[in-house]
């Protein structure tokens, strides 16, 4: 019998093609839109925490109190022991100082005279020992010309900055800036390489260089604006690291200059970014599976009342109810199964795509942004991918059947026959 | 010859509910059903024929009373064994032929024989012999909508017939089709009557069928109002 119905089930595009399209095109759509979101959303989140907020923060009291100023006299002093003091206490983060700064980059033409001159801001980071935070500021990827610095006096810009002043490389220029006691500080530098981040708040004057070597030019050895953390696992992990903040402002003076830990949560508003990250995607996800459901279930439902003919035949045959209901329910399984892995299938393609390739958004996001939103916006495929399509695809046309199927059961034989006999 | 009853009904009520009162579609009706039998429950719309039909057909219930076929008490039997029982000893041909239209002629004549579990060597020979039967050979591998109404209806009498059922209940079979298809499948089925002893009980009001009867039973308000058994063979045509 279930050869003989699989027969009927491959022949009728009503109840096999058009079910298993709107299935596979239901769920690969709600594969796509959830890998998207995650990437988008989390993607955004992880560059804020790369390229600014960390996991955890470090900085003086003062700084925090100045909306995290990057002014030097604020900065963090000693930082090598904070930095050994923060890695025995918590050894599931690996911290990084970091040297945030503001100043003017001078290029002088062959007479000593300014021929351009842009105000920029500076990161000193770990370059030439500490591959973490090349990484973490993708600088290796972003590379657009030249090399990443090997020793002292060497620095990257980014490519519109170098092209602003019209820099190329190996050309000499002059950092003026401001010594932690407000003295001026004239520096020069080799520019070595230009980067490009794809993030437009960074990609407008971002200067960077060796944290040692800044430090030098900066005049505060051992000095830095702020030390950052990160979970060596697994991402953020919003309760340790308020566990660690805790911890670690309970347990340190309340000067101004004193260290105090921040979370991510804590800074730039993300706290409620991270909450309404959370609740969109929930949101999101419910509204489109709810949708998805509803137009599925009643595919499911349509199917069973339109075979009434079909069914009240096969009881007037001697077919019993229970046999013809497991039946249709059987048939919905095997649509089910089947839209939803081919549908998972389809849908993961684009994703993987705009997982490895991006969806540039440069047109799409304009004017000032205080995120670090990448211009190349990448989705993330992700475990709950593999799943989330069975909720719509498979239980919405099976119960949308097992409902639309119990009209077998409630309509006596004889009911269905004569309904037969007016189709 | 000895009568053998193959069906019997017992002071049969069957009861509906219409606007808040009790319509009886049967009331009291009693009569029996022999085996060989070419018979028909004629009457106007209304009058309790389909409803008769399907409770001999193991379709439906009575109120009140008892339908025995083969001995056994329909109405007693659970909805399962009443499938079962119509699998094995029913069969139907409806007024509007009901062939399955996604599947070929033969197909739809192998349909009892699958339910009923038989091997498909033993299908195969079985709906061949049917189709061979109807003159249908030459259309086994057609579908429904490739086939006249003669053609589709004559298809719906090989289903029918081709597990060898005890009965097979009719329910206005010429009613779509023209009188010279009419004709013909009349013949046909009087032909399986008189050849392979089938059983037919119909429902009709059609002239043309009443003309081929070889007993009539005449209802009117549920009612058996007349009982008319001919005793000699009807002229052929």
């Amino acid at each position: 019998m279930i050869r003989f119905l699989l027969k009927g089930l491959l022949r009728d595009r009503h109840r096999s093609l058009f079910p298993l399209l709107v299935i596979s095109l239901g769920v690969a759509l709600l594969v796509l839109f959830q890998a998207w979101l995650q990437g988008a959303l989390y993607g955004t989140l992880s560059n804020q925490a790369h390229f600014r907020t960390g996991h955890v923060k470090l900085l003086t009291r003062g700084a925090w109190a100045e909306n995290q100023s990057s002014s030097l006299d604020l900065a963090l002093s000693q930082v090598e022991t904070l930095k050994n003091e923060l890695a025995t206490s918590y050894p599931d983060l690996n911290f990084f100082p970091r040297l945030r700064f503001g100043g003017l980059l001078d290029v002088p033409d062959a007479k000593g005279e300014t021929r351009s001159q842009s105000p920029i801001l500076g990161f000193g980071l770990e370059l030439f020992n500490h591959k973490q935070e090349i990484q973490a500021f993708h600088l290796q990827e972003g590379l657009a010309q030249g090399r990443l610095p090997q020793g002292p006096g060497e620095i990257l810009l980014t490519l519109d900055l170098a092209e602003k002043l019209q820099l190329t490389l190996g050309e000499k220029a002059t950092l003026i800036s401001n010594d932690p006691n407000g003295g001026m500080v004239i520096h020069n530098f080799t520019l070595v390489g230009m980067v490009r981040f794809g993030i437009k708040p960074l990609d407008r004057a971002s200067l960077i260089g060796d944290l040692k070597d800044l430090q030098r030019a900066l005049g505060m050895r051992k000095g830095a604006t702020e030390i950052v953390g990160f979970f060596k696992e697994k991402g953020l992990n919003r309760p340790r690291a308020l566990e660690i903040k805790r911890h670690f402002n309970q347990n340190h003076p309340l000067s101004e200059l004193s260290p105090q830990m921040i979370t991510l949560s804590d800074q730039d508003g993300l706290d409620t970014y991270l909450d309404q990250i959370e609740s969109w995607m929930s949101w999101i996800l419910i509204f489109f599976i709810g949708l998805l459901g509803f137009i599925l279930w009643n595919l499911g439902l349509i199917n069973g009342l339109r075979r009434y003919r079909e069914m009240g035949l096969r009881l007037a045959l001697g077919e019993e109810k229970k046999q013809i209901y497991q039946s249709l329910l059987l048939e919905a399984l095997v649509l089910g199964l089947v839209g939803t892995f081919l549908g998972t299938s389809i849908g993961l393609l684009p994703a993987y795509y705009l997982q490895e390739v991006g969806l540039d958004t440069t047109k799409i996001l304009t004017g000032n942004q205080n995120f670090m939103i990448q211009n190349q916006v990448h989705a993330k495929i992700i475990f709950s991918n593999l799943w989330v399509g069975f909720f719509p695809g498979l239980f919405a046309p099976f119960l949308g059947t097992l409902i639309s199927g119990l009209g077998v059961f409630r309509k006596n034989t004889a009911q269905i026959l004569n309904q037969l006999e007016s189709i | 010859m000895r009568q053998e009853p193959l069906l019997q009904a017992k002071e049969v009520d069957k009861i509906y509910p219409v606007g808040g009162h009790d319509f009886y579609a049967l009331k009291n009706l009693s009569f029996t059903l022999n085996r060989g039998e070419f018979a028909g429950l004629i009457g106007p719309s209304g009058s309790g024929k389909t409803t008769l039909l399907n409770l001999l057909g193991a379709l439906d219930t009575p109120n009140r009373g008892t339908i025995e076929l083969l001995g056994e008490k329909l109405s007693h039997l659970s909805a399962n064994k009443q499938a079962l029982f119509r699998r094995l000893h029913i069969s139907f041909i409806f007024q509007t032929y009901n062939l399955l239209p996604l599947y070929s002629v033969f197909e739809n004549v192998e349909l009892p024989l699958i339910l009923l579990k038989l091997e498909p060597k033993e299908r195969k020979k079985r709906v061949h012999e049917a189709l061979e039967w109807l003159s249908l050979m030459d259309k086994a591998q057609a579908k429904p909508s490739q086939l006249s109404g003669g053609q589709a209806q004559r298809v719906a009498i090989a289903r029918a017939m081709v597990k060898n059922p005890e009965i097979i209940l009719a329910d206005e079979p010429t009613a779509n089709l023209d009188s010279e298809a009419s004709h013909g499948i009349l013949k046909t089925l009087r032909q399986i009557n008189e050849e392979k002893g089938a059983t037919f009980l119909f429902s009709t009001h059609d002239d043309k069928v009443i003309g081929y009867l070889k007993r009539k039973i005449t209802l009117t308000d549920g009612q058996i109002v007349h009982d008319l058994s001919l005793p000699e063979p009807l002229k052929k045509r």
